[in-house]
């Protein structure tokens, strides 16, 4: 094959092969929104290997099925939404630039307070916010709260399907004081893993 | 199939190709030695093989201290091309990994044939090829600018939408293949094996002087590339290696430079512009023409 005929079907396999990554199975859409946006709507993170799940399993069932957060503060921004709206407010969070620039250094995690539910569970006051010790700027400090908290989601990897389902856990016939989710960070802001805790009343 | 679409952070994929590039020079240093052994025992251990191995591992030291200095650069300009330019977001999964490492691969042919086809990169590459000998140590024998070319034929990975450090992952693995494939220890494959991947015996062809074996095999793990474009030769008659005019030394510093100052000399001599331009845009085989014309005139 002369060089020409060479070049074209060289492109055009690496067309085939990049398609072949784009839809790939499980993958819902490749998307070019940053990491901590698509949180919510999960796109890309999977599962960890069963091993691993259950040692995280076996890991967390000693420390956090009553999990309290000591002193933790939380800056960042809230709203009282609907829970479907929920990615629009981590729009806001990333586009905040007086936030982001305010941050001392790299963070770890991103926390996703909810708590004032509506009587239907449709709303609530959502908060999501760096840890307050990371954050110069102490405006918009929000504690968590003290009280004992269950863990509905051991700390790894879950896809979107996974972290509803987590929601689903919540005990519905009791009172909800809180909703919270830890999302922990790698260095260059991509979810590492992620847990979620519910308190009740 | 699972395992193929498990979602893997940055941290663990730059953890993983830390690990494979440590721990790849140590085995490959092991596999040397053990080469060393065997040219003893076939009774061909010579000085200038010792001599011309540790000038091998010393242009690697070399190269070594010029990517540290530009490596941040390096991996700079990928991170600004896939933040600014990317079409798309890839996952980080291994069944992205195995996708990019094909693509690396690809463009891992492109380069190469790139790097023998005209006097500026064969000046670099030129050094890789200069060795008299084949074993695992020439692997390592790198040129000043080696660095420099592999960007520009994977950076359109990144625009694609791969995330950076599986692109600098996947060359890893396109080289160390590459490195395992420097050895006269193994003759040939079984034939499924030699048809489709680049094996020892491909890669000896592309390091030979035989006149019909010049420009041929460039390919990094798969040799389909070579048998789809034209450029495929199997390994028939034994082989010459090195490079002409000989370079006849084992001092790393010449031989590291060897492909600029040859170069440098013949541009310094050119008879005209044009011909200076030739010299760099040309392949090396056009200098080699050249020089025999003007022997005979």
């Amino acid at each position: 094959m002369s060089l020409l005929p060479s070049l074209l079907t060289s492109v055009a396999i690496t067309c085939l092969v990049w398609l072949v990554a784009v839809f790939q199975p499980n993958i819902a859409i490749a998307s070019d929104m940053p990491i901590v946006e698509r949180v919510n709507k999960t796109i890309l993170i999977k599962e960890l290997p069963v091993e691993h799940k259950r040692q995280a399993v076996a890991q967390q069932k000693k420390s956090s099925d009553n999990f309290k957060f000591e002193n933790v503060q939380i800056a960042g921004i809230s709203q009282n939404i609907s829970l479907n709206k929920v990615p629009t407010l981590w729009n806001d969070f990333n586009d905040n630039k007086t936030l982001q620039n305010s941050l001392k250094r790299n963070p770890s995690k991103v926390f996703v307070y909810y708590r004032d539910f509506s009587s239907s569970y449709e709303s609530a006051m959502v908060s999501i916010g760096y840890d307050a010790k990371n954050v110069k700027s102490k405006a918009n400090v929000i504690n968590l709260p003290t009280s004992r908290f269950s863990s509905l989601l051991n700390k790894g990897r879950y896809n979107d399907i996974e972290l509803k389902q987590a929601w689903q856990k919540i005990d519905y016939r009791k009172r909800i004081l809180a909703v919270v989710e830890v999302h922990y960070l790698n260095t260059d802001n991509t979810v590492n893993s992620t847990e979620i805790f519910v308190s009740y009343n | 199939m699972e395992f193929l679409t498990q979602a893997f952070s940055t941290d663990e994929i730059w953890w993983l190709e830390s690990w494979l590039d440590d721990w790849f020079l140590v085995i490959a240093f092991g596999l040397f030695l053990l080469e060393l052994v065997r040219y003893a025992v076939k009774k061909q251990f010579s000085k200038n093989l010792l001599g011309d191995s540790i000038a091998n591992y010393v242009t690697l030291v070399i190269f070594i201290g010029i990517v540290a200095l530009v490596a941040l650069t390096y991996a700079g300009v990928f991170f600004y091309v896939y933040d600014t330019f990317r079409i798309v977001e890839l996952p980080i999964t291994p069944w992205t990994i195995l996708c990019c490492v094909i693509l690396a691969d690809l463009a891992y042919y492109w380069e190469h044939r790139f790097l023998h086809s005209n006097g500026l990169a064969w000046a670099t590459h030129t050094v890789h090829h200069s060795s008299p000998h084949f074993n695992i140590s020439v692997a390592y024998r790198h040129g000043p600018l080696d660095w420099l070319f592999p960007l520009f034929f994977h950076l359109p990975l990144a625009i694609l939408g791969f995330n950076p450090f599986i692109i600098f992952l996947s060359e890893v693995i396109v080289q160390l293949f590459q490195t395992l494939l420097h050895t006269e220890t193994i003759k040939k494959f079984p034939k499924p094996i030699e048809a489709v991947f680049n094996t020892p015996s491909h890669h000896r062809v592309h390091h030979a002087t035989n006149r019909k074996y010049l420009d041929k095999n460039y390919a990094g793990i798969l040799i389909i590339w070579d048998r789809m474009f034209g450029t495929f030769a199997r390994e028939e008659e034994p082989v010459r290696y090195g490079v002409f005019p000989r370079i006849n030394s084992i001092n790393p510093i010449k031989i590291f430079f060897s492909g600029f100052i040859k170069l440098g000399e013949q541009v310094i001599k050119a008879p005209t512009w044009s011909y200076r331009l030739n010299l760099l845009i040309k392949p090396p085989k056009w200098a080699w023409e050249q020089e025999q014309k003007n022997k005979h005139i």
